[in-house]
Formats: C-alpha cells, structure tokens, sequence
C-alpha cells in the first residue's frame, strides 16, 4: 500500500495544530464556526476486490464512481454508495443510507474493518476482514456517520452484495393513510417506498416476472417510472414510523417520506438531536478520548452529534 | 447497611438470592468457565435494575447481566463476588407495529418467543425477528444484544446489530438512557451500534425495538453432497461469486453426518465427505432460478447427490439434521467443546485440513458444522471429561485451531463473543493501539467499570501471553 497519503496525514495530525479532513465536499454536514488550520485528504483506490467472499477493501478518499465501476465487473455493489457523488469515506463519514434503507438496511451494516489515523497520529484498526465477527467492540459501526471527529478513516473493508437481477420503479396516486399501510403489508421486502401525500413511488427488486406478478395483483394502478429524484438543496430529519402518516397527511407535499423507516426529506432545517444528557454524557466522553482537544476536524459542530 | 440489604431494600420480596445452590447456578453460563456471585437479583422492572445497578456503584461492586445463560464464551461468568442480575423476568413484548415491521420487547423475551408472536400478525407474509441462533428456543433478545448473535439466516438477513433499532439502557451509574429510536437513522453517533455486542460491558439494555423481517413465501431446501470437504467449499464459492446469496448455506463433514445420522434416520449419506444444506426463499421465479443455479453449480463441482425437499416435513428433517448435532454427538462421547472462528471462505477446505489435523495429533475426536456461508467454522471437539489429561489437550487443540483460523486471514469469534474465553486472545488481532481504542469506548460508556469487568480486554499484564483460566474462575 502507498502510505505516502497516510503519512502525510499522520504528520499533519502530530503537528499539534487543527486539521480537517475533506473529500469532495459533496454532502451536508453540521458545520461549527472553526475552520481548521490544515486541510488533509484521504488516499484513494480499490486496493481488494473478493467477489466471492463479498468484500471491498478500499481507501477512504475513493471515489464512489470508481468503487461502483470497479465492484459492477462482478455484478456486485456496496449499499448505501451505489450511485451519487463524493467519496466512499465522505459517504461513510456522513452515514446516510439512501432510499433504498427499507430494502437494504443501514449503510453502518456494510462496514466490516475500519482502519483510522488517531488524535496523536496512530493507526488503529477495529474489526476484521470476514463477513462475520464479533471479536471486540463495534467501532465501525460507530464511525460511521462520526463526520471525523473521532479519528480519520482511510481505509475500510466493506461488505458488498449482488445487484439484484431487476430494480423497478412504480408510481401511483395514494393519498390515504390506511392505503400506504396497506401497500407496507402486502407488497414482499419492498426496496423503497417514498410517499409525499399524494403520490407513492415503491421500488421492487428481484426476478422481473416476480416483480411484475406482484405489481399486477395491486389494486392500486401502477405506473412505471424512472428512478425519482429527491429536490436539490431538501434536508433529512429522522421521526418515528408511527408518526410518518400524519405528518405527511397534515400538508400534503410539503415532504417526502421512506415509509417504514422514519426518514423524512423536506426543504427546512433538520431536526434537532433527539436524546437527554445522559446520551450528551456518552457523546461528551467518547470525544474526550477520540478528540481530546477537539484538533480533528473542528469545523464539525459536535453539539448535533 | 450491607450490600444484600440494600439490593433486597428496592426488590421485590424474593427477588435477591444468596443461597449456595442460586449462586453456584448463577456463577457460570453453558460455557466450561465458573466463576463466583455474592447475590443473585431478579429485577421486574427497568426501575428495579436501576436500583440494583445503582446499589453496585455505590457499593463498588461490578455487576453482571444474564438472560438465559446460553453463552458460551463466559461472557455471563462473574467473577469477584459480581451481582449477578437476571433479566429473565422482564419477558414482555410491549408493542408489536405490523406495518413499519418493529417491535419493543424486554430484554428477557425469548428469542423464539418474538418469532411464534408476530407471525401471524398483521402483514400478509406474517413476520419473524431474523437472528436465528441454535440456542432460539433459550436464549434472550437481551443476550443477542449483548453478544450480537447470528445463526444460519443470518447470512443473507444480517447479524443482530442490523434488527435493532433501539435500546432503552441502564447505565453503570445508574442514568437511564435511549440509544437508536425507532427510525434509526438519526444524525449523530450511531451509540445503539457500538452498544450491540459491547457483552454486558457498557450498561443493560432494558428495552429493545427490534426490526421484524417479512416471512418469505416460498422456500427450496437443497441438500448436495460431495466426495470432499475442498469440492464442497468450493461449491459455497461459485454460488456466492454467480450472484446469489442464500437464505442459508451450512455445510456437515463426514463424522457429523454419520453421527447425525445414526441419531435421527433422515437419510443423510453418511459415505460423502461433506454436505451442504442450502436454502434459497422469497418469490416463486427467484426461487425457482436460484434453485436452478445451486444444483448446476453444484453438479459441476462434483456433487454426488442433490437432494430437494419435496414438502415441508423433508424440509423439518433436513434442518433437523443441522440442529440436532449437538444432541447427537452425545452418542459418541459424553463431553463437547464448540468453537467458533470465521475465515475468509477460500480458506475454508485449508483450516479444515489443519482442524482435522489438530485433532487427531491431540488424540480427539473433531466434528464440523458450521455457518459455510460466511466462513464462520464450529469444530466440536468430543470427549470424555473423565479420562485423565483430556482437558488440557481439548484446550491446546482449541488453542491452536483459533490461532490457525488467524494465521489464515480469520477473526476470532463469528457470533460466540470473546468473553473470558477469547479476552486473551485478542491480542493476536489487535495490537495495543487498537486496544486501546477499545478500552476508550468501554470506557466512555462506563467510566466506573463496573459493567461485567474483565471479559473481552485482555488485562495488560496478559498481553501476549495466552492463558485459559482468568483469575477468580475456574473450569
């Protein structure tokens, strides 16, 4: 590996001044007042690729283009960075899993070894390069969606998965709660369901016929439709499933939901964090010991943390 | 007043128990490794864990929580005098939501329990929570927490960090404190992530939301054989890299067979080397063409037979097949070790050699079945606790076959934990930076150290230097 980019990082870190870590600057992020004194990048590049054990180890300044080419020759992917812009670190660092989360799950799943450059400017490794483990603590789970505060990635194994043999879009008129239960309980694993109040986009994933026999058997007058896109500059909120219905019901179109999963995207402000001191107190002492003097990537605000 | 009086002080009448038979129960899990319990508590309620957990901080006495004792790392063993608080009466599902597919339930419920529950309920597929260990009858949602349990399904669904959404938790302190939410996703640290599987180290979780998983419609049990363990391995190879990702993939050797066999008459083929049991679900045309794909890849990597369950009773007795080794190896010795490391899968027809080969040099007998999906071996080492010298040699050859399972590019643990079993192991995957970062977590979460204390850190002075019984345990 060319740890050229790695010490450059380490050298940055052990200057003793504030460095921020940066991929594309694609993604919103919680932004502070501070803006750190040193700029560093990740290193980049597919450095093994295993199709048959379904794992990528890969650098964290990675494109998630040149990741998704490189994992499409086996007809292969990794969750939550199929498509988009920016780098798998910055996507990783961000934690968002996409609108596909209610098929695929979370984008934290995916991560199976991270590799980290400390506050004194140490490499640390959690986890392993299997596909199963429980040999010590999650840190990777918990660098995930961290935006650097706790160390800076550069290098991650990471699970990846077939493409599913069809991905199909739908749209139909829906409006009433009860109906967008009903689509939740019948349709089987559904990828994604997006719902703004008036209109329902669900996305199936499998063998084409299979898709087509349960789009045909819904009373609900399906339409086929390209991928949706989500409005420019729209923000993501997390509420409870339960609550989703009538929220959107109350202004219809004023969101766009992934039912059965909580998240929302609007055009307003995120919500503020949930969780009392007690969850401050965790936060609070994990950035004591990942970043006692706040030198790694003070640009983030830790508050929304 | 003394510690037990102050425990009793906040319990309901009963609930703190000293006596000899409750603490020498209590002192162990369904692993080998025994420890030592000054009272044993039976909290109903999060507010009576509260006490309890608040009682041990200002006593300064660590504290252990146990669901059902189905571990087998030690990972419940206390040691020291730890208070020992059993969780098994908090057993409500609180909450079922049909259509967002979660539930909240209490760390006491039983893992099979959830499953039988939901389903049936209201979701046309009915719904089942995915961890599917082979202790599910027994063991706890609170233990699959704590030790981030897998089991056969877990291949293509996902371990238990990806089915729980939330844990309502106990901190050493006593502060009561919500991790996740329902909708998961929110922005900040993922603290229920580091929590799932953190062993009983960073506080109790009192409550859980899990994800429920949607019962597939059609299911193609297969069962293929072969005339050896490499052609079977590499089987589990070609169906991964040709797209396809079962619902499970397990694989027997040829002693298991046997001894399953002569157990249960399902007509396993008891002269093939290994044999695979593969289950492909979902819609009727995927399953149909993965079935397809799993028999052509198999013929032309020389299996013998491909047997496909006709009905749902052939299907029962194949996976009883899988599920009853443990009860069928008591035919040939009274005693097991199980095991459990991952390799990457390639490495599989190698470090079975090399099991093979550890066991026989120890003069023990070695069975395998195992998670071949995802690399995840369990050698049963077989014996007879009462022929002299026996245990140290099952120890050095499970000793060697861990560090085989390393040396190949493996981890230590697929889904048993580290416990007191591996904590001095831990140093053949991690160096001290790497510990470090681990005690600092720990450490985050309970800065008091009294959350199940010693198991998973190796303590400094053991760095390295590998040793089978921590102090104040013995086997």
């Amino acid at each position: 590996m060319d740890m050229s980019s790695v010490e450059s990082i380490v050298e940055a870190v052990r200057s003793g001044t504030s460095v921020g870590i940066r991929g594309h600057g694609s993604r919103d992020i919680p932004s502070s007042d501070t803006r750190p004194e040193a700029w560093v990048e990740a290193p980049s590049g597919v450095v093994d690729f295993q199709p048959d054990e379904m794992i990528v180890r890969v650098r964290a300044g990675t494109t998630i283009a040149e990741l998704d080419s490189a994992l499409a020759i086996d007809g292969q992917f990794v969750h939550g960075a199929d498509s988009g812009r920016g780098t798998i670190g910055g996507a990783l660092a961000c934690g968002r899993s996409g609108l596909h989360r209610l098929g695929r799950g979370s984008i934290r799943d995916v991560v199976l070894e991270v590799r980290f450059i400390d506050h004194q400017g140490k490499l640390v490794k959690a986890g392993g390069p299997t596909v199963k483990n429980v040999s010590g603590f999650d840190l990777g789970r918990l660098f995930v969606g961290s935006f650097g505060v706790l160390g800076f990635a550069y290098e991650f194994v990471l699970r990846t998965r077939p493409r599913p043999p069809a991905e199909r879009w739908h749209v139909a008129q829906v409006s009433d709660a009860h109906e967008v239960a009903e689509i939740q309980r019948s349709f089987y694993r559904p990828s994604s369901i997006l719902w703004d109040g008036r209109q329902l986009h669900l996305c199936l994933t499998g063998h084409p016929a299979d898709i087509e026999e349960q789009i045909a058997r819904s009373r609900f007058g399906w339409e086929s439709v390209d991928p949706p896109v989500l409005p420019e500059g729209w923000r993501q909120s997390t509420i409870a499933p339960s609550a989703i219905a009538s929220f959107i019901t109350s202004e219809p179109g004023r969101a766009i939901a992934q039912m059965g999963t909580g998240t929302i995207h609007h055009p307003g402000p995120s919500a503020a964090r949930s969780g009392g001191p007690e969850r401050r107190g965790i936060v609070t002492r994990l950035l004591t010991e990942f970043n006692p003097r706040g030198l790694l990537n003070p640009h983030i605000d830790t508050d929304a943390l | 007043m003394t510690l037990i009086d102050d425990l009793a002080s906040g319990l309901p009448v009963g609930a703190v128990k000293v006596d000899r038979v409750d603490t020498m129960l209590y002192a162990h899990d369904a692993s080998d490794f025994v420890g030592r319990t000054g009272a044993v508590c039976f909290p109903e309620t999060t507010e009576q864990v509260r006490h309890v957990v608040r009682t041990c901080a200002r006593h300064g006495v660590p504290f252990v929580a146990r669901g059902s004792g189905t571990g087998l790392a030690g990972g419940a063993t206390p040691l020291d005098g730890a208070v020992v608080i059993v969780l098994t009466r908090m057993n409500k599902i609180l909450e079922v939501d049909p259509v967002n597919r979660l539930a909240w339930v209490e760390p006491g419920v039983l893992n099979l329990d959830v499953s039988r529950r939901v389903e049936k309920t209201d979701n046309l597929f009915g719904l089942h929570f995915a961890p599917d260990p082979s202790s599910q009858q027994s063991c706890t949602i609170g233990g699959n927490v704590a030790n981030n349990s897998g089991g056969p399904h877990c291949l293509a669904d996902g371990v238990t960090s990806a089915h729980v959404l939330a844990c309502e938790v106990v901190l050493s302190d006593g502060s009561i404190v919500q991790l996740g939410s329902e909708g998961s996703e929110d922005d900040g640290l993922d603290l229920r992530g580091a929590f799932v599987g953190s062993e009983g180290m960073f506080g109790i979780a009192t409550k859980v939301c899990i994800r429920l998983t949607q019962n597939p419609p059609n299911v193609r049990t297969m069962l293929l054989d072969f005339d050896s363990v490499r052609a079977g391995a590499d089987t589990v190879g070609a169906i991964i890299a040709a797209g396809i990702v079962p619902a499970a993939l397990e694989m027997m050797d040829k002693l298991c067979l046997q001894a399953v066999e002569a157990y249960i008459h399902a007509g396993l083929p008891t002269d093939a080397a290994a044999a695979l049991l593969v289950e492909v679900t979902g819609l009727p045309h995927q399953v149909e063409a993965e079935a397809a794909t799993i028999v052509r890849i198999g013929r032309e990597h020389g299996a013998r037979q491909v047997r496909v369950a006709q009905d749902e009773a052939e299907r029962a007795l194949l996976w009883k097949g899988r599920k009853t080794a443990f009860g069928a190896i008591a035919r040939i010795k009274p005693n097991y070790y199980l095991h459990d490391t991952v390799v990457p899968r390639r490495a599989l027809p190698d470090v079975l050699d090399r099991v093979y080969e550890i066991a026989h040099r120890h003069e023990l007998l070695v069975l395998n079945v195992f998670h071949a999906g995802d690399g995840n071996l369990h050698p049963l080492l077989v014996f007879d606790r009462r022929e002299p010298g026996v245990l140290e040699r099952v120890h050095a050859a499970g000793e060697e076959i861990v560090r085989v399972s390393v040396e190949a590019g493996g981890v230590l643990s697929g889904e048993h934990g580290i416990g007191l079993e591996k904590r001095d192991f831990m140093p053949l995957l991690f160096d001290d930076h790497d510990l470090a970062a681990q005690v600092a977590v720990r450490r985050s979460f309970d800065p008091l150290g009294l959350a199940n204390p010693t198991k998973v850190l190796p303590s400094p002075a053991s760095c390295g230097d590998v040793q089978h019984v921590p102090d104040g345990a013995w086997i």
